[in-house]
């Protein structure tokens, strides 16, 4: 074998390594048809460099006039709406999925409804949402917790069946009554179902949150961005995608090193 | 297996057993029928009319093939089922479900794998309320008596097989049961794990004097740890005879009396089995005991 082809196969079988290769050579490509050869109008695709000042921009606030606050102010916005969504979807799904779980009763009346509801795209749920709640926060967190709601549901359920049967047995055989059995004992052995659960429904919130801002809202990412394409500001949309890509990303992985150290025996 | 401990505790069979004790346990004509599996009509008779009573402090073998009942015998004294008809009595009230005063020992891996094993241990007794440093003292006690003082910190997964039911063993005993169940503790683990356990069963036994029900279908281990036998046969399920292990403590396997015992069960369990394989059971009347 050629030395510079075993030389080019070490590169691209380290991870690391053949990551930066190929977003470098996006980058790359990104400049060279934007500030380089200029066949792309800025308008349509900003170079790195128009991005970066229009990130920039949006971070010290020069643009508050338009979008009503800085960068940071939409990101806080958008993500303090899906906390507390989320949080809301998880002390109704929780409950419920332990109970279709833990009786056969529960699940035969609750499970149709989530059959029924699952298909539909939360983000279908806007129009009902502002008629119900009108254009403001309460019916953004109502688009998130349908969102979050049944797959947190679904999950809760699952994990609740697959606890195995010996440990309820063992919480009845040393005394425990069913509520405890529930709390000390189900919960915490149906746990890392319910935090793939929970990372799963997150995800899902977040794309709702930010679509639904895109129509329906007068702050946060999505309605930066949709504000953005009105004033012809492509580097500020840019900016927004990219923000909000890597909110997704950081929450996803903040739950995934939550339930690492919580679960560190591998349940 | 000549330890220090056995030649300690040696002694004639029967001096503790003279004295009077209180029954604990009484099975009263108890039956057992399950609805019949899927694809079948016929209900499945897992117990038929099964009586016996057991005295605190005996150890009470149960002794049988697979399907004979005696694993539903233990899930009715432990309360997870229910009879179909009779009745089982623990000092004088119905058994109606499972409690504390029941503790069991389960054949599957049953420690929770999110506590330590200490923290397994006093399980019970952070159920009824006791404050931590009480619970720790308790704890570390009954790890001691299962010879695992330095695992307490461990989780359920660093374990082997053996240490995780000794760990069990400790946890039931923790929360002092009226009475300890073992279905088939041991089932699933390797010969020689199996003989070290045994030898745990039997020093807890003589040190706390439980009332011990040991559900079993190795006929060497019943007749190595019990004060009397159950032998159950099957299709339907129900108590042939009840057997009294006459022999001194501690018990060698290569004893003549032990052997001569053991070959006796065997010839009764070998006919019982042939006959429950060949589908040729027929009528027998069940003894009196």
């Amino acid at each position: 074998m050629k030395p510079v082809r075993a030389f080019l196969i070490q590169i691209v079988e380290n991870r690391t390594f053949a990551g930066f290769l190929s977003i470098g050579f996006i980058l790359f490509v990104w400049w060279l048809i934007t500030a380089g050869l200029g066949l792309i109008r800025p308008l349509f695709l900003p170079s790195p460099a128009e991005t970066w000042d229009a990130a920039w921009g949006l971070m010290n606030g020069s643009a508050n006039q338009v979008y009503g606050g800085n960068l940071f102010y939409q990101t806080a916005v958008s993500t303090l709406r899906v906390i507390l969504g989320f949080v809301i979807a998880c002390l109704i799904a929780v409950p419920l999925g332990v109970l279709a779980g833990l009786s056969r009763a529960a699940d035969n009346l609750l499970e149709p409804i989530m059959q029924v509801l699952q298909p539909i795209p939360p983000i279908a749920w806007t129009p009902l949402a502002i008629v119900w709640f009108g254009l403001n926060l309460k019916a953004m967190l109502f688009l998130i917790v349908i969102a979050s709601f049944v797959s947190m549901f679904i999950n809760t359920v699952v994990g609740v069946r697959e606890v195995r049967p010996v440990f309820a047995r063992v919480a009845a055989s040393l005394g425990g009554s069913r509520l405890q059995t529930i709390c000390l004992v189900i919960l915490p052995a149906a746990a890392p179902m319910l935090f793939t659960g929970l990372r799963l429904s997150f995800g899902r919130a977040w794309i709702t949150i930010i679509a639904a801002e895109l129509i329906a809202a007068s702050s946060g990412l999505g309605y930066m961005i949709m504000n953005a394409r009105t004033i012809l500001a492509t580097g500020d949309v840019i900016t927004g995608m990219v923000v909000i890509g890597l909110i997704g990303a950081v929450f996803d992985r903040l739950l995934l090193w939550f339930e690492r150290r919580i679960y560190a025996h591998r349940a | 297996m000549d330890t220090a401990w056995h030649t300690a505790i040696a002694r004639p069979t029967r001096d503790i057993a003279d004295a009077p004790r209180d029954i604990a346990l009484e099975c009263d004509k108890v039956t057992k029928v399950f609805k019949p599996p899927r694809g079948a009509t016929a209900p499945v008779v897992a117990l038929h009319e099964t009586s016996f009573t057991v005295r605190d402090g005996e150890f009470i073998c149960l002794l049988g093939p697979s399907g004979c009942g005696k694993s539903t015998v233990i899930n009715m004294v432990a309360g997870f089922e229910t009879p179909t008809a009779g009745r089982i009595m623990l000092g004088g009230s119905v058994i109606d479900g499972p409690g504390g005063d029941r503790g069991v020992v389960f054949q599957e891996e049953s420690l929770y794998p999110w506590l330590t094993l200490r923290e397994n241990v006093e399980f019970g007794l952070r159920l009824r309320g006791v404050h931590r440093a009480e619970r720790r003292e308790a704890a570390n006690h009954y790890l001691e008596l299962v010879d695992l003082s330095h695992s307490g910190n461990a989780f359920p997964d660093q374990l082997s097989g053996g240490m995780k039911q000794r760990g069990a063993i400790a946890r039931a005993l923790a929360n002092e049961p009226r009475m300890l169940l073992m279905d088939e503790p041991f089932g699933a683990l390797d010969i020689l794990t199996r003989e070290t356990l045994q030898d745990v069963v039997l020093r807890i036994w003589l040190d706390t004097r439980k009332t011990i029900l040991f559900v079993t279908h190795s006929i060497e281990e019943s007749v190595l740890l019990a004060d009397r036998i159950l032998v159950f046969t099957g299709r339907p399920g129900r108590l042939a005879e009840i057997v009294d292990v006459d022999l001194g403590r501690p018990r060698s396997r290569g004893d003549r009396s032990f052997v001569e015992l053991t070959d006796r069960l065997r010839s009764t369990l070998l006919g019982d089995v042939r006959r429950m394989e060949m589908g040729l059971d027929g009528e027998r009347a069940p003894p009196s005991h």
